[in-house]
This record gives C-alpha cells, structure tokens and sequence, in this order.
C-alpha cells in the first residue's frame, strides 16, 4: 500500500474543501461552454441505414420502423477490425442485477470476441448514479467511455466534459461521421437532443424515440370508447370504471416529482407548449405560465375531486404502479414510451396494453416530443488513434436492427440465449441472466430503437399507429440540446417548488388559483433567468 | 419485600383482568405489526409471477408455492458469490473492526494515557464532522484501495459511537482490579485479555453485532469503490433487484430491465439477504441491553 505523503493529503484536503465552492458557483454560469460567439461543428450527416424492409414503415416525423416478424434476412454492417485488443472501460448507468463473471458469461465473451477490445463495464444503479459520478468526476481517474444524462443533469457538467473529454468534432461533424456509419444512421434529433459545447460534438447520443411521457391504458377495458376521444369521454372513462379498490387515472412519487412529467399528458391535450414557447421576439414562455397549462392542472384537480385519481399516487414508486396497471387496479398510467414493451410482455396480451392519443378540448392538440435521446457517451482524452478505435467499437454497438450485429448486441449468441422460430427470435431461458440489460452495453452505444416485439406482433402494430396518428401533431421542446447556467445549477430546486405545488394542486392541497402564485416565485428565483439564458443560447445556435 | 398483596404499592400489585387482557391485545397487534411485513416478504418470494402480478405485487397467502424464485437467485452464480463476499467482509471486518476497538477504547479508557485526550478529541471530531462521499473517495483512491475488498472495511473500521460506548464499559470496571492485576505483574495487554476483556462480555458481543450488521448492510461504499461488480456484497446487489426494474428516467422514457425481476424474485433475495441476522439475533440478544446500557450511562 502506498503511503499517503503530506503532498498528497493537503492535495486531498484542497479537493474536499474546492468542490462545494465549485458546486456553488456553477449558477454564475461560465461562458466558455456556450455555443455563443462560437464556430459550430456541423451536426453529423444522416445516412439512413438500407435494411430490412420494414412491415410498417416510419416517417420524417420520427415514426418508427415497425416489424411485426423478424426478418428472415439480415445483413453485416460492420467490415474490419473493430478493437485493438486492449482493456476498454466504460462507465454506464444500469437498471438491472450485475452481469455474470466474464469467465462464465457467454454473452459477455461473444461481444468482447466481436468488439475485439477487453470491455470492462462499470455499471452504477440509477439510485446512485449522481453520487458515484461525482466522485468520479472529481477523481480524474476516468474510464475511457462515460455516460452522460441518463435522467441527470450534473453540476458543472458541460465544463467537465470540455475539460477533460476527447472533442469528437474532427471525427464525426458533417460527413466524418461517415466513417462510422452505423453512428450516421443515428437521427439528427438524437444529435440535436445532446447539443453543443462550445461549439463543438463531443458526445454520441443513445437515441430514443421521439414520443415524450404519456398516458398508458388499459384498451380492452376501454372497449367502445374511441381512440381519439374528448375530454369528457376520457373523463366518463376513467371516473366509470373507479370504483371500490379501481381508480380510473394512477400516478407516481417519479411523475409527480416532476413538474413536467405528470401533467405533461393532459397539458399536451390542451395546447400548452413543451416546456418553452418560443416567442416570435426570441423569446423563451415557460409552459407553467401559459393559461393551457393551469387549465391542464384544474382538470387533473377535477379528476382528483371525482374520486377518479388513485389517491396514494404521491406515495407509490414508479415500479409499484406498474403492478396496479398490470393487475388492472388502474386503468391509465403515467409512464414513458420505454414502459410499453414491459407491459407487453408483464400481461402477455390477457387484455391490451396502448398508448391514449390525447383527448380532444377543442383547441389544437400539442402532444410533447421527448428529448429524442436517453444520454450521450463522451470519451477520456485520448491520442486520435484510440479516439479513433474507441468510435468503431461504437460504430460496432450501434448497428441498427437487422444486422448481425444489432442481433448479437441485444439477443446474443443463437443457440445459447436465442432461438429461431416461424415468428422470430425466441429467447433462452440462459437469456434471462445474460443481456444486455445485465450487461448494459446498451448504454455504451445502441441502435436507434425500432418497433419489434417478439411474440407480440399487434402490440407493435398499436405503437406504431399510435405513433402515426400523434407524432404529426407533437411538439419538440425548443430548450432541448441547449444549455441554462442557472438551470444546471438550480434546475432541482426550481422544478421542487413547480412539483410540490402542482402536486398540492392536483391533489386538493391548494387551490388551483395559487398555482399563478407559485410560478411568480418561480420566475424571481431563477425561471426569468433561465429563459434569458435559453433564448440567448438559442439564439447563437439556429 | 412483603409477599401480602395488600401491602404492595398499587404499581407492583397485579394487574386486573381487563388490564391484562388490553395488554396481551396490544402485544399481540404490535407483534403482528412486526410480522407482517416479513410474512409479506416470505409469502411473495414462495407465489408465481403471475399471481405476484395479478394480485398488485404483493401476496398474502399464495395459492401455488414455488421455489422458482429462489432457484433462479442461486442458480445464476451472482447472488451466492455476493453472499460469499458479504460473509467474508462481515467477518473479517467485525474481527478488525472489535479489535481496533477494544484496543483504543482500552487505552482511551485507562487515566494518564500519553496524548489520551487529544486522540479522544478526534475521534469525537469524526462523530460531529463525518468526511462528505468525495473526499472519503479521494482517500481511499490515493490509499490505492479502489476494487479491493480494503476499501469496505478500513475507511469503516472504527465507529466513534461504539468506542465510546466500550469506553464507558471499561471505565465502569472497578479500579481494584487493575491494581490487584498489576500488583501480580501483569502487563497492560495480559490486563486486557485476562482481566477486562472477560468482564466485558456483554459490551463486546453488542459493539460486535452492531459492526456485523452494518458491515452487513453497507452497499453504498461497495458501488462507489468497487468497480468490478463481480465483487460486490450481497446488499448492493440486493439493491439492484429492488430499485431496478424502471424508473422515469428522464421525461422522455421509462427505462427498464430488459427482464424486470419480478417481486417473488425481489423478496427471496430480500429473505436471503435478512436470513443471516436473524439468526444471529436471538443469540445475542441476551447481551443487547445490559451492553448498551451499561456502556452509555458511564463516562
């Protein structure tokens, strides 16, 4: 064991006493991560990958490919050496158990065989993700791949990155992306959705789908009620079937801590804007002040009146309400795009599980696009060369659906943990231990997700019209890839006060009139700031 | 004391009845409240996933007994090392840890000590100032403990509260003993493990325990410190079977594991992960109040 000199522990003592005046400084801003006054890297080129026909195709407005089978033909996307065999580590958030050992996991051999690299992963629970990064973040002992985002924005992130990342621009803006081409079939919005730093690319976004939070329902229970409905037919809906231990609308601690995702349904069905209106003066309107918004809480107060709201909502985990969605105690959830394949696969299509197009209030109809990415990984600076490498392995985990790749990536080894049949790929039970779930190498890099379901063809086919009938319609967030000082520094406190509130709101706490009250506060403590800051940055970069 | 009932204080008389009665009541929902929970956890680990999803997540008296859950637990390889690793850092850690202990409490304990007061200054400076999660970080990176098993026992290896309560328990051992002790020659260490070391029992088996649970507990300093996952302790990866699953990861998706563990294998590893000390407790138990009691009222 080292001994640890004197140097050393004043060095260590210097650190401990820095960083809480660096976490509070981060709301004075630092200018030289803003794309303002800067050269921008052209966003990387888009060269959709030419696979297998799908059964359903997407469209430009960030439809996606649906395949009701797997296809019987699929492709190589990846020529050459990947890897240069040595030790890769990267750090990635995970929502699963740990992996098996390498010496005794099958798919954890396999993808290093094909990737050509040692990959060491180390995973770090959701719950814990803020905490290790930031020691991480202040150790300067980095892995070679980080993963940003992942749900957090860390203080004094863009910094960080500026500092102590691999810039990325000479290797993937405009048609150097090129080179990597299963990394230019990533869709410009999921590029878009990371953003700039300074000017430059330095992170390759893990692409997810464009629809934002929305409103899972239970269709067979809502048989003869029309997929497009109205207000009131959405509202006899759920108050009918609440009764005894059933609730017609379910919330969560996740969704109700956050201003934005709760009501983010039904404020879409109103016409509020996503987060931000951007004025036609470059100015940037928060949602929370509009009229469309406040109406969007008193309705959600109406349904809470009813009776129609289950009422531990502000107690139950995301997870628990999954189970009373499952076992039909709800009849609508909350819940990200991403909760709709367990769903799926949680009732086995006993009853069906669909998205809710957002009920008609006479107004336009603004459903909220998602940020378009879950993270981005960005890379320890490194010699070009193994900047260079370290894309290709990427490049590697990247490959889109129908390729051999994609396939090894996400089903694994055929024979060990997947089988062939008439309809597709039939997971082992070998699978259920090994995956990359258990081995998220998902979050290192991944495909942009397409619509397949195994086993559950109309569930995919739902999504997909879903997805035709309200992705037309939707919204993007006009703050998404840009960057507020204030935000970054504040941004948890601010969004506490908006979710106490409106939670208080909803639930018969507080009257829905105070909720003007609190957006005042709100603005003074720092929301006017943040919108000077976003139309500033905006600005620089459209 | 007089045996005549009519001459006890009314307190020490015995209870009527009714009272009697209220007070077995009053147990019996007090030990139900406490058993609850745990039969919850058994009953769920021991259902089907599809009754533990048809009934909300939770079961109460299941209909079909499996052991499914906890095959599929042990069967994997990852739940049985981390049962290994979370075995070997209690032990070896609650020896190092009671060792460290009994020795700086000792000598904290003992009157004229050279430098006594100040090394007592710092440890309680430890109880009102604990190091913040990176600079005990920065420690144990320059120490070079990162993914070594060091790293779950030495930052932790002396907790200021039980020092003080062993302290205290040593300070209560009546001065004739040391001097008749050293009156026959003995030395400090012979005085320790001959003299104080089999009074003190009581103190040592509780100042033990407590270092084993929450040796057994930790998981935070294991998913800080250890990179390799594959040496993580039982309850970090407990931890990853009860708040996996999905979360809303940001406002745009709802991450998930591609195989959710269902509830029935959440709570075997639950059972297994609480088994061990609650074996351990009933032995222990004995000792738990005379210990704590003895060594927090002296000093």
């Amino acid at each position: 064991m080292t001994d640890v000199t004197r140097r050393t522990f004043l060095g260590m003592a210097g650190a401990a006493a820095a960083l809480p005046a660096l976490a509070a400084c981060g709301s004075g801003g630092s200018k030289s991560v803003s794309n303002a006054g800067k050269d921008l890297a052209p966003w990387p080129t888009y060269l959709p990958f030419k696979g297998p026909k799908p059964d359903l195709p997407g469209d430009e407005h960030g439809v996606q490919n649906c395949y009701l089978t797997y296809p019987k033909e699929i492709v190589r996307s990846v020529h050459g050496k990947v890897g240069d065999g040595t030790d890769v580590t990267a750090l990635v958030i995970t929502y699963s158990t740990p992996p098996k050992p390498l010496e005794s996991n099958r798919f954890w051999q396999a993808v290093n065989a094909a990737l050509g690299v040692n990959l060491k992963l180390i995973t770090v629970p959701d719950s814990e993700y803020a905490a290790k990064m930031a020691t991480v973040m202040a150790s300067g002992d980095l892995p070679d791949i980080i993963l940003f985002g992942a749900g957090y924005t860390l203080p004094r992130e863009q910094q960080f990155i500026e500092t102590k990342c691999a810039d990325l621009s000479d290797h993937l803006s405009g048609d150097h992306v090129k080179t990597y081409p299963n990394l230019a079939n990533i869709p410009p919005y999921a590029w878009k959705g990371v953003g700039r730093i300074g000017g430059k690319l330095y992170g390759v976004p893990i692409e997810r789908p464009l629809p934002g939070v929305s409103l899972l329902v239970n269709r067979t229970a809502l048989a003869g009620v029309p997929a497009r409905w109205s207000k009131d037919e959405f509202s006899a809906a759920v108050k009918g079937y609440t009764s005894g231990r059933r609730w017609g609308i379910g919330g969560s601690t996740t969704g109700f801590g956050q201003p934005s995702a709760a009501p983010s349904y039904h404020a879409g069905a109103f016409g509020a804007p996503n987060l931000w209106r951007l004025s036609s003066g470059g100015k940037f309107v928060s949602t929370y002040e509009t009229a469309e918004y406040q109406e969007a809480l008193a309705f959600m107060r109406s349904l809470h009146d009813a009776g129609a709201f289950y009422p531990d909502s502000l107690s139950t985990s995301q997870v628990d309400l999954k189970s009373l969605f499952y076992n039909q105690t709800l009849l609508s959830i909350t819940d990200g795009y991403g909760a709709y394949s367990g769903a799926v696969t949680a009732v086995k299509e006993q009853w069906l599980v669909d998205f809710a197009l957002p009920y008609h209030t006479g107004t336009d109809w603004t459903p909220w696009q998602g940020t378009g990415r879950f993270g981005y990984a960005v890379f320890k600076k490194a010699p070009a060369k193994r900047v260079e490498m370290l894309l290709r392995v990427l490049n590697f985990l990247a490959a889109p659906f129908g390729t051999t790749e994609y396939e090894l990536c996400n089903f694994g080894v055929e024979g060990a943990h997947f089988t062939r049949n008439d309809t597709g790929i039939v997971l082992t039970d070998l699978a259920k231990t090994e995956n990359n779930g258990t081995l998220p190498i998902k979050y290192v890099a991944n495909a942009p997700l397409a619509l397949y379901q195994p086993g559950y063809p109309a569930a995919s086919k739902r999504v997909w019209e879903w997805e035709k009938a309200m992705l037309p319609r939707s919204i993007p967030d006009p703050s998404n890839g840009i960057r507020s000082a204030t935000y970054t520094a504040q941004g948890a406190t601010l969004d506490k006060m908006l979710s106490d509130a409106m939670s208080a709101i909803v639930f018969g706490r507080a009257p829905v009139s105070s909720w003007k009250d609190t957006v005042k506060q709100w603005k003074s403590a720092g929301g006017d700031r943040i919108a000077a800051e976003y139309a500033k940055e905006y600005a620089a970069v459209h | 004391m007089s045996t005549n009932p009519a001459l006890r204080p009314a307190w020490m008389g015995r209870p009527s009845v009714p009272v009697r009665l209220a007070k077995a009541v009053a147990l019996v929902v007090v030990v139900l409240l406490v058993l609850t929970p745990f039969w919850i956890m058994v009953a769920t680990s021991v259902a089907t996933a599809d009754e533990v999803t048809a009934k909300g997540g939770w079961v109460l008296w299941p209909r079909h007994l499996t052991l499914g859950a906890y095959r599929e637990v042990l069967n994997g390889g990852v739940v049985t090392h981390a049962m290994e690793v979370s075995i070997g850092v209690t032990l070896v850690g609650t020896a190092l840890s009671l060792a460290g202990t009994v020795a700086l409490a000792y000598a904290l304990s003992r009157p004229g000590v050279f430098g006594g007061k100040p090394v007592l200054l710092l440890v309680l400076f430890t109880f009102l100032f604990p190091p913040g999660i990176i600079p005990g970080y920065l420690v144990v990176q320059n120490l070079h403990l990162l993914n070594s098993y060091a790293a779950l026992i030495l930052p932790v290896l002396l907790n200021a509260f039980n020092l003080i309560v062993m302290r205290g328990f040593f300070q209560g051992i009546p001065e004739e003993l040391f001097q008749a002790a050293k009156i026959d020659g003995a030395s400090e260490w012979r005085i320790l493990l001959r003299v104080v070391l089999p009074l003190s029992k009581a103190v040592v088996a509780v100042v033990g325990l407590f270092y084993a649970v929450s040796y057994w507990n930790a998981f935070f300093n294991a998913i800080l410190y250890l990179n390799d996952s594959s040496k993580w302790p039982l309850q970090a990866v407990l931890r990853t079977y009860v708040t996996g699953g999905a979360q809303l990861a940001d406002s745009t998706v709802s991450e998930q594991a591609q195989y959710n563990a269902p509830h029935s294998t959440q709570m075997a590893v639950v059972v297994l992960a609480t088994l061990p000390i609650v074996l351990v407790y009933p032995f222990l138990q004995r000792f738990f109040v005379k210990g704590v009691l003895t060594g927090a009222v002296k000093g």
